[in-house]
This record gives C-alpha cells, sequence and structure tokens, in this order.
C-alpha cells in the first residue's frame, strides 16, 4: 500500500510519543531515584579522594594526646 | 494568450516556495524541536542541580540507558546509576517506532544524529561551490573509500556488544564517560576525556556526515535490525528507476547504489531521496 511522504513523520510521532504518554499514563514516567542501586553498588561504587583521606586521617589521629601520628 | 503548461509553472516556481513541497523541510522542524528539548534538558539539569531536590539526570530520558540497564533490571529489577524506568519507557518507544519503521528514530528524532547533520550542512556550505575551484563540489564532507567505509561500519556492532557485557557487572551505565550526547547537551566539559570526545565529534562530523551514526552508534546498531523486518519502508520501482544515481549521491548515511540497497541495515528513513529523485514514482514509500 502507497504512503504520502508526509503522512510518515505523522505516524512516527503518534507512535513515539504515544507510546511515552501510555508509560507516563500508567506511573512508569520515573526519572529520579535510580542512582546507587545497582546490585554491586555498595561494593564497587567510587568513593571520593576526600572519603578516603577521611578513613586514612580517622587511623593516625591520637585522640588521647589529640596529635597526628603521621 | 499563452496557456502556460504545468512544466513551465513547475520551472518558475521559485526555490523557497518549492522547500514546502519536500519533506526534508518537515523533518529539519521536528528535529529542531528534539534537539530544543535535548538543549532545555541538560540546560535544566545544569542550573537546578542534581540530587532530590535537582532536576532530572540527562541520562535519565536516552533510550540507550535502557539497553544499558535492562540486563540488569530484569535480573535483578535494579537500574544502573542515574537510569530510571524512564529510560525503558523511551526505549520502548524507540523500539515501537522501530517495529513500524525501522531506523527512522535515527533520522528524525535523535538530537545528536541532527547536530552531526547540520555540522555536515555547515561543512558543505563552507567549502562549497565557490570555494571549491572550476568544479564547484565541496570538498566537506569527505567520502571514505567504499571498502574502508563499510568495514568501519562494523564498529557500531562492536561498541554494542561491549556495552551489552560490560552492562552485565556494572554500577554505572558503561558509555556514559563517552557518550557525545550527554558530552555535546550536557554541558559539562570538566574532564580531559570529555574535551576529547567533544573534538573528536565535532571533528568527524565535520569531516564525514553523520560520522557517529555511521560507525559507533550503538543504538543504531540495534535499530538497524528493524530496517530489514519494518513493513513501511522505501520502495524503488525499478521499471520507472534510471539507476542516475541522484539518490545515492545525496544520502545522508552514505548508501551506494541506492535502488539496490533499499533495504539496507545503513537507511535511517530520512527520506531525502524521495525529495531529491528526479521521477516521483520511482521511489515510493509502501506499507507492506
Amino acid at each position: 500500500m502507497r504512503i504520502k511522504k508526509f503522512i510518515f513523520p505523522l505516524i512516527l510521532l503518534v507512535i513515539f510519543i504515544g507510546v511515552i504518554a501510555l508509560g507516563m499514563a500508567l506511573g512508569y514516567w520515573q526519572t529520579k531515584g535510580g542512582r546507587g542501586r545497582g546490585p554491586q553498588s555498595e561494593i564497587l561504587a567510587p568513593t571520593t579522594v576526600s572519603m578516603e583521606i577521611q578513613t586514612i586521617s580517622d587511623f593516625d589521629f591520637d585522640r588521647e594526646q589529640s596529635v597526628w601520628l603521621l | 494568450m499563452a496557456t502556460v503548461t504545468n512544466e513551465q509553472s513547475k520551472a518558475h516556481k521559485s526555490p523557497r516556495r518549492a522547500i514546502f513541497t519536500k519533506v526534508v523541510f518537515l523533518r529539519r522542524i521536528i528535529q529542531a524541536v528534539f534537539v530544543g528539548f535535548a538543549i532545555f534538558v541538560g540546560s535544566r539539569h545544569l542550573w537546578a542541580g542534581s540530587g532530590p531536590t535537582g532536576a532530572a539526570s540527562f541520562d535519565a530520558y536516552c533510550p540507550f540507558g535502557g539497553i544499558e540497564t535492562l540486563w540488569q533490571f530484569i535480573t535483578g529489577g535494579v537500574f544502573l546509576r542515574k537510569l530510571n524506568y524512564s529510560n525503558l519507557v523511551v526505549l520502548a518507544a524507540t523500539l515501537a517506532t522501530a517495529l513500524v519503521m525501522g531506523r527512522a528514530f535515527c533520522g528524525w528524532i535523535c538530537p545528536l544524529g541532527s547536530v552531526q547533520e547540520w555540522l555536515a550542512r555547515l561543512a558543505q556550505r563552507l567549502t562549497g561551490s565557490r570555494k571549491a575551484g572550476k568544479n564547484g563540489i565541496p570538498w566537506l564532507p569527505v567520502k571514505l573509500p567504499p571498502a574502508v567505509d563499510r568495514t568501519l561500519r562494523y564498529l557500531k556492532y562492536g561498541v554494542l556488544g561491549w556495552v551489552l557485557w560490560s552492562s552485565v557487572s556494572a554500577v554505572v551505565p558503561p558509555l556514559e564517560p563517552f557518550c557525545p550526547y550527554k558530552i555535546l547537551f550536557h554541558f559539562e566539559l570538566e574532564s580531559a576525556l570529555a574535551w576529547s570526545v567533544f573534538i573528536v565529534m565535532i571533528a568527524g562530523s565535520l569531516l564525514v556526515e553523520r560520522f557517529w551514526c555511521r560507525y559507533l552508534c550503538p543504538l543504531g546498531a540495534v535499530l538497524s535490525i528493524f530496517n530489514k523486518i519494518s513493513p513501511l519502508r522505501v520502495h524503488t520501482d525499478k521499471i520507472v528507476c534510471t539507476d542516475c544515481g541522484l539518490c545515492g549521491s545525496t544520502c545522508g548515511m552514505g548508501i551506494e547504489d541506492r535502488p539496490e540497497n533499499i533495504r539496507s541495515l545503513e537507511c535511517i528513513r530520512c527520506l531525502d531521496c524521495l525529495d531529491t529523485c528526479k521521477r516521483p514514482e520511482a521511489i515510493e514509500l509502501k506499507l507492506g
């Protein structure tokens, strides 16, 4: 069946926007909250440099004498 | 009084008016709308910031993000970092269009594809007839030797394979650090890697039209498979077609022998071939 070329973008937009609208209507349009929910995120999630320094610093600080051991 | 024939009236039609009879005019508008939306999403995230009170991540609107997180969603019901249900919804919409009309998403909707196309047009204009000497043929974008071009096109399937393999054990989307789509519209060029990707992307698009789509885009690799099964496709009437080669020479994806390769994996359904064909009945859109 022959289709007019100006109908083509109309079909495309109807399908594309229609499926997104359907997803929204069904409550699946969630754009936030996925952060750090990977199964291995607790093990492999990268830590910042400042967090690592803080961890090392906690070990090397003598709390009784209030001096750094490094 | 002399009567004006149809041919004469067509010949006198101004180029400005003739553009409205071409589907490319409509395509440019739709592309501009989606590029505008991508800029809006990217800049909103920049202004409002991230986190629970900020705007949604740019990644949350990417259809390829849906592919990257699909394995972990199916096996564990979780998402990779920055991704969510919205990625699956956009992926479903993209696959639905692909089921009916192949890689039309690449030719009409993808903002990255549009920017590449515009950069190629810019390069064409800058190196066009006035600057190219006697023959007037623009020297940019270049056409790579067919053998090299064909080989490079397989790279995108390799990129897709690598992303799928990495996504099994990934925490963040594997393509994210290198993704030109995000780098271009997220406006955060903070690392040397981001700058490198940005420069390669701009230079590549000026040199070869739709450089990323042709050689590297993993989403294009997924959608290309649908070109073989989608019912709505471009059809060539080989009896009417004179094999003039005009459609092939203007094809943005560089598909050679356009009439023979009408079901090519590379066709992005931009319909430029319908616009450029001098015999409109030779190339038509057909369903089934």
